[in-house]
């Protein structure tokens, strides 16, 4: 039997995956940096490790402040990724299955050869960019991959023959 | 690998939607099956077989 989640959560969850997902993307693109919106998300949050830029290393339980606009956005992204990826649909059977597997090696796979083009070709500050972008690719690609095939399965047989 | 549902289908009587509910799959893999676009496993396969009283040879061929 194939661990899913129920059908109920996939509507609500594929909507907040890639709203949060385009949100993501325009606070890198247009928004970070910006004061205002980095003093109202900074605040004092639980902490098992932490280490200022050239400070020593802080284990244990401690408070520290942080910007938590990016930790808020990965949480959703990872969360309603998965829930949206791994939702059973109405009529699910082993084609479904199928075609959830395909997306998932394809991801898989591009992710992968996009990570070794960064690792080869990306240096310098950049590339921590690069890093942290590629934790959701894969996230991403599964879900537009899964989708389109979808969407062309529900699409293919629109006429019964 | 290529099938002959369809026209077991049509000699049965039995219609893309009503194959799909007795075999519990969605009408479109029933459709991606007929098109040789997917290939049913084993025990889709067998269940379709006790549907029209055949043999999987009669039904698939590869």
């Amino acid at each position: 039997m194939t661990l899913l989640f129920p059908n109920r959560l996939k509507a609500f969850s594929r909507f907040m995956f890639y709203f949060s997902f385009l949100f993501g993307v325009v606070y890198l693109v247009f928004l970070e940096g910006d004061q205002q919106i980095e003093a109202l998300f900074t605040i004092q949050v639980p902490a098992l490790l932490s280490a200022e830029l050239f400070g020593d290393l802080k284990a244990g339980w401690q408070w520290v402040e942080a910007m938590v606009i990016d930790e808020f956005l990965s949480v959703l992204i990872i969360v309603f990724g998965i829930l949206a990826g791994f939702s059973r649909e109405k009529h699910e059977d082993e084609l479904i299955d199928k075609m959830r597997n395909d997306s998932l090696r394809w991801s898989l796979f591009i992710n992968y050869g996009f990570l070794l083009l960064t690792l080869l070709g990306v240096y310098g500050m950049i590339y921590l960019s690069f890093m942290f972008a590629q934790l959701f690719l894969i996230l991403f690609l599964f879900n537009i991959i899964f989708d389109i095939k979808l969407f062309r399965h529900y699409k293919s047989a629109g006429n019964e023959e | 690998m290529k099938n002959k549902i369809r026209v077991y289908r049509s000699i049965h009587k039995v219609s893309q939607q009503d194959l799909a509910d007795r075999l519990k799959v969605s009408r479109q893999t029933i459709n991606a099956i007929e098109n040789d676009k997917y290939s049913p496993s084993l025990e889709l396969a067998l269940k379709m077989t006790k549907l029209f009283d055949c043999k999987v040879e009669d039904l698939f061929e590869l």
